[in-house]
């Protein structure tokens, strides 16, 4: 399993570790990121950076829907990292990945070193900022390390597949789009088990399955007889 | 490509060769993870590469050396101000004598590469990590010495005694004795 840090390394973060071999799954990465960065806070302040970047590149339904099955304490840390992208200068059409998250009821320190000793918990506690007490978790606002995220040429000449998602800039044909690359093996069986799957309501996919198809980034098998479900799969 | 210690000496060396040959040899001193990385204290998976600059001399010569660093970024594919001098103005939180510890990297061209010694280092995450956890992490990856922390000690002393504001280090301190094994 390629590490965190490597496929941040991917994707323009300047770890100094090797890069993922392949693109990663963004929204999974963002998901793995709230659990990974209690032990390794640098990738707070990296993933700030990035999403107030590049925060076009998320695919925003899919990250609400996957946040949606997330452990409490990643929801928690997935709705600080946006809010403290946004507050970074983020889109605030990013707020709609976390909207299903809720704070943690017993607040405590986003990072386990906190917990080393009563003094470290003590610093943590009253270091954190107004956005992280929100989120029932501790910690100061991070600075922006732009020095260390690379150009979007050198993002895009890496990782083409990441191109469609900026145009797109992240609305929901993005989401439908990775749902079926990363969730579904390129194919879902009907428009209704789509909606199921990005979390989005079916008018909505259906509006942008009607987009995709258009683009010629989907197919949709019709059956014979023009009823019963139909089959939508990835283009090649 | 990534940026582990091989690789900063070639963004170095290229920027140093894009400067060309200068009237004086010029230092630059790193500081930050870059530090770190270069003195095998860090990890290369904990730590960003961009060079963190302590830099004391002449402002046009820094534009020289800015505008170079920039040529790599764009041979390179990295960050425009991978190197930046945006840490010197905290060279005050420095023990004294810092400029004296440095530790040689490499020689390119008329650049002279110096990072922070290990002590400097410690101390400036000592000073950083109430506002940076992950200079936090740092301090505990690295397991200072009790001879280096009462070193540290000594400089948050004397912070202390210097701060106009009357600051006390609270949470300075927190952190050595943290380091020390305080529970």
């Amino acid at each position: 399993m390629t590490s965190v840090e490597s496929r941040w390394a991917r994707v323009g973060a300047l770890f100094s570790c090797r890069p993922a071999s392949t693109t990663p799954d963004i929204e999974r990465l963002l998901i793995e990121t709230t659990h990974s960065l209690q032990s390794n806070a640098r990738l707070l302040p990296i993933a700030v950076t990035w999403l107030a970047t590049y925060g076009n590149f998320v695919a925003r339904q899919r990250l609400r829907h996957l946040a949606r099955e997330a452990a409490p304490e990643e929801q928690a840390a997935l709705g600080l990292l946006i809010d403290f992208a946004i507050a970074h200068g983020a889109s605030e059409d990013l707020r709609l990945c976390s909207r299903d998250c809720n704070p943690l009821l017993a607040p405590g320190p986003l990072f386990e070193i906190h917990r080393r000793s009563a003094a470290l918990l003590r610093l943590a506690e009253s270091s954190t900022h107004d956005i992280a007490r929100r989120w029932g978790l501790w910690t100061p606002f991070p600075d922006l390390k732009h020095d260390a995220i690379r150009p979007v040429e050198w993002l895009l000449a890496h990782n083409p597949s990441l191109r469609e998602r900026v145009v797109r800039k992240g609305d929901l044909r993005c989401s439908i789009i990775e749902t079926l690359r990363h969730d579904t093996a390129g194919e879902s069986p009907s428009e209704t088990q789509l909606a199921r799957s990005t979390g989005a309501t079916r008018a909505a996919v259906r509006a942008s399955l009607h987009a995709l198809l258009q683009e010629g980034a989907v197919r949709i098998a019709r059956n014979p007889g023009g009823r019963g479900p139909r089959v939508i799969t990835l283009a090649a | 490509m990534n940026l582990d210690s091989q690789h900063i000496h070639l963004a170095l060396r290229r920027t140093a060769e894009s400067l060309g040959p200068q009237d004086t040899i010029l230092q630059i001193v790193v500081g930050g993870g870059c530090a770190g990385l270069l003195a095998g204290l860090l990890a290369a998976d904990r730590t960003t590469a961009d060079c963190d600059v302590y830099w004391s001399g002449d402002a046009g010569q820094w534009d020289a050396i800015a505008e170079a660093a920039r040529a790599t970024a764009r041979q390179l594919g990295l960050p425009p101000e991978w190197l930046n001098r945006d840490c010197s103005i905290f060279a005050w939180c420095l023990p004294i004598g810092w400029q004296s510890r440095c530790v040689r990297v490499a020689v390119f061209g008329s650049v002279e590469i110096l990072r922070l010694s290990r002590l400097d280092l410690i101390a400036a995450k000592v000073i950083s990590a109430p506002r940076r956890p992950q200079d936090l992490e740092d301090l505990f990856a690295i397991k200072p010495l009790d001879t280096e922390l009462d070193e540290v000690e000594q400089h948050i002393d004397r912070l202390e005694s210097e701060d106009l504001d009357r600051r006390e280090y609270v949470a300075e301190r927190a952190i050595v004795a943290a380091l020390r094994g305080a529970p």
